[in-house]
């Protein structure tokens, strides 16, 4: 039972947080990750944080993150015709 | 194909080839279970490698007298059920929530144990029941909860207790002597809980090879890579290669609210019997909020069908393939043991990527 | 998600003086006189005029000059009856419309049968015939027939919607399940699991804040053009329940080969891609409401996905694999990682996992 997602923290409000995953908002709880702040990685379990991920380390591991996250904007698979990623980490296309 | 999966495959293929006799490893986690099929791994992995899926599942490993007992709870009037997605086609004796749903019961799959106690405070009029399914990775999401409800003293809410814990599993299984193992590939998430360092006792006094993995496919297959180095060199080591979300000591804060809100108990395993020591009670502050005990709900007893195989299956004594109900009778459509019903269960996954190898004879 | 409290149930005996005072539906819209009468006219006929409609006859007469009339059905449940990208109102239209199309049919004429329930608010109501009427327009399609009834309430908030659909065959379409063979090449028209994850996402226990929409819409007028150029079009279905996954079982066991497909070359939004894993799901089990899956023979594959591309709702199409010679006749993925496993059709509902 182990099913969880990075996602980068782009709020804090109080005990909670907001994160993004791909464009995908989630409320979460940040109770077991209290030094979490704006911009950190974090894993996502059953609406909650449980850990804190280093950028660096959270592109390594997810592969899939490099597309959006590292600077190179040209989209998941672009042969494909992934969709087109602006600087905000957002789809564009996708309100 | 990334260039660093396809060095691990040639290393994990040369480290295999070195050790040249049957390696079996156990997949203590259903998600790595998963995993190895939908990334492909299981296609890849060398002859003399095999991978056991071992008792990983929550959902699997429920008794199936708490099914029956969350399926009394929800033929009671103004009882709600809330539970995460795969609890709801666990057949229990009379059936499953998904059944009982179709006849007019209140159930509802929540993507949070939290959203349970928003459903509470909706629903003044209604007995919310949470089934707390999960390993160590999801209990706090229960502990945090019933601590919110004690907070904010909510009355009516309660929890079906059916945690289960990982080591004590792993334990367990050495203990029978059940498979013959060469080592664990350990749970990611879990193990972000509970801390790399957990799996120290099973190293050591059963000389066990330990590697935490997540779930990216380079993931496993560094996991793996490690762990047939191990074997290669006579180790038996925790090794940690998720070190990014895993440390050490765990999650020191959720390991602090398992100590306030839940307590380690004797729990029943579907199929295996009772495990010390192996699942959570509530702790005597928080018993009201027990949701067995707030019923007064009368446990019965597990009845399994005597054809089932899943015990053997879960213990890696038997490939899915080998069961006589496999797609023969037994479907994720019509599941009859656990093991089919959850889609992380071992015979799920087998059924849904690899029924075509079975149909063949090939076993993967 | 909480269901609102209701307005005080609207006795079925009651009709307001004015029309303009009513505003949830009641029991006696149903009733074949006065209200019902106004309800149509004032609420659906407006948007979706047209000659034949407004003649509000039994039966619509439709001119026809061909052998086969291509026709179809399907109804529309949906909850909730709003999400982003569109409305039930927009599923009816464009789902019954691409089951012609796929067929290799135009759209000629659709019926639409409203089942309403007692307590839906009025301005919902016109909301999504405005939805029913902008769809019908975009394909170039009218509703020429109609009905409506009103059951009793239960949640105040139900509507369901049948429509059926008759279309001509174009000249030159012979879609046909039988005629994929081995070297055929496999298409999609665009990003995966849109539709399935954006409802996902307003459920009730599921609910995340996404930038996903529906991707509904007719395709019509994108077959039409694939049809036109000639190229070879041995299959086409819409992969909606089921997803791609469906649709590919259907192929390789019709066909009796494997289908292989490449994960490498599918489709999917980084945010489609986040919102699955985050529920467990495989992209390609989850429900689409405008993907097509097109099997073409090999020498026309680039032609169609270039052909599909210079439509806006063609804009991501992408081969995906091919069909070989190979039984028992199975969907194998070709991995990322560089494995292989089998995609099969999923059983039923896909459950959201946590755990």
């Amino acid at each position: 039972m182990c099913l969880a997602v990075p996602a980068k923290v782009m709020q804090r409000v109080g005990a909670d947080g907001v994160v993004d995953l791909g464009g995908n908002r989630l409320n979460v709880r940040m109770a077991l990750t209290p030094d979490a702040v704006p911009n950190d990685w974090v894993l996502v379990h059953a609406g909650f944080a449980i850990a804190r991920i280093e950028e660096a380390d959270a592109l390594e591991t997810w592969a899939y993150l490099k597309a959006c996250y590292d600077g190179d904007m040209s989209g998941v698979r672009e042969d494909a015709g992934g969709v087109e990623i602006d600087s905000g980490g957002h789809a564009e296309g996708q309100s | 194909m990334e260039r660093g999966i396809q060095a691990l495959r040639v290393e994990l293929a040369r480290r295999c080839d070195n050790v040249g006799r049957r390696i079996q490893f156990m997949e203590v986690c259903g998600t790595h279970t998963v995993s190895v099929f939908r990334s492909g791994i299981r296609s890849m992995l060398p002859s003399n490698l095999r991978l056991i899926s071992g008792p990983g599942c929550p959902v699997c490993v429920t008794a199936q007298r708490h099914i029956d007992a969350a399926m009394t709870l929800a033929s009671r009037p103004n009882v709600i059920i809330a539970t995460y997605g795969d609890m709801i086609r666990v057949p229990g004796r009379g059936g499953s929530l998904e059944q009982r749903r179709a006849d007019g019961a209140d159930v509802r799959v929540v993507s949070s144990a939290l959203r349970s106690l928003d459903i509470a405070r909706a629903t003044p009029g209604s007995e919310v029941v949470f089934l707390g399914v999960g390993f160590e990775t999801t209990a706090p999401a229960t502990a945090m909860t019933i601590l919110e409800a004690q907070r904010d003293d909510i009355r009516n809410f309660s929890v079906l207790m059916s945690h289960k814990l990982v080591i004590p599993a792993m334990t367990a299984l050495l203990e029978s002597g059940a498979a013959e193992l060469d080592g664990f590939l350990c749970p990611g998430h879990v193990s972000v809980i509970i801390g790399a360092d957990a799996y120290a006792p099973i190293a050591s006094r059963y000389g066990m090879p330990c590697v935490v993995s997540g779930f990216e496919p380079a993931q496993i297959l560094k996991g793996l890579v490690r762990l047939v180095r191990q074997v290669e060199h006579g180790e038996a080591k925790v090794e940690n290669v998720y070190p990014a979300v895993v440390k050490d000591g765990g999650n020191a804060t959720a390991l602090e609210i398992f100590r306030r809100v839940f307590v380690p108990c004797d729990t029943i395993w579907r199929e295996l019997g009772v495990i010390p020591m192996s699942g959570f009670e509530l702790a005597p502050a928080f018993r009201h909020f027990d949701a067995i005990q707030k019923f007064d709900v009368e446990l019965g007893e597990d009845v399994d069908n005597p054809a089932c195989r899943c015990g053997d299956v879960i213990l890696g004594r038997l490939d899915p393939c080998d069961c006589a109900l496999f797609d023969n009778g037994c479907t994720p459509l019509t599941p009859i043991g656990p093991c089919m019903v959850s889609s992380e269960g071992t015979c799920a996954a087998w059924f849904k990527y690899n029924r075509g190898a079975c149909a063949q004879g090939a076993r993967t | 998600m909480t269901v609102a409290n209701g307005d005080p149930r609207v006795s079925d005996s009651v009709i307001r003086s004015t029309s303009s005072e009513i505003e949830r539906v009641v029991l006696a819209h149903g009733g074949g006189g006065e209200l019902t009468g106004r309800l149509i006219a004032e609420r659906i006929i407006p948007s979706l005029a047209n000659e034949t409609l407004s003649t509000l006859d039994d039966s619509a007469i439709v001119a026809w000059r061909d052998d086969h009339v291509v026709f179809t059905t399907d109804s529309y449940v949906v909850t909730p009856l709003e999400f982003p990208g569109g409305d039930i109102g927009t599923l009816a239209v464009s789902g019954t419309v691409n089951d012609l199309a796929v067929m290799g049919a135009e759209p000629i004429a659709l019926s639409l049968g409203l089942i309403m329930e007692e307590g839906l608010p009025l301005t919902t109501l016109d909301r999504i015939v405005s939805s029913i009427s902008r769809m019908a327009k975009r394909a170039g399609v009218h509703v020429v027939t109609g009905d409506t009834k009103v059951i009793e309430r239960r949640t105040g908030e139900g509507l369901f919607i049948n429509t059926a659909g008759i279309g001509r065959r174009l000249q030159g379409a012979r879609p046909d399940l039988s005629r994929v063979a081995p070297g055929d090449v496999v298409l999609v028209s665009g990003l995966l699991a849109e539709h399935g994850l954006t409802i996902m996402s307003v459920r009730a226990g599921i609910e995340f804040d996404t930038s996903l929409k529906s991707d509904a819409t007719p395709l019509n007028h994108m077959i039409r053009r694939l049809v036109s150029s000639g190229a070879d079009i041995k299959f086409m279905r819409d992969a909606t329940r089921g997803g791609v996954a469906g649709v590919l079982a259907d192929v390789s066991e019709r066909c009796g080969a494997t289908v292989e497909i490449d994960e490498d070359l599918l489709p999917i939004s980084v945010g489609a891609q986040y919102a699955a894993d985050m529920l467990g799901l495989d992209p390609l089990t989850i429900a689409n409401e405008a993907k097509v899956v097109c099997v073409v023979g090999a020498s026309d594959a680039d032609k169609v996905c270039g052909l599909m591309r210079e439509c806006e709702e063609g804009r991501h199409a992408a081969i995906i694999g091919r069909v070989v010679d190979r039984s028992p006749g199975l969907v194998e993925l070709r991995t990322t990682a560089g494995g292989v496993r089998i995609v099969q059709r999923p059983y039923g509902e896909e459950l959201p996992r946590i755990c």
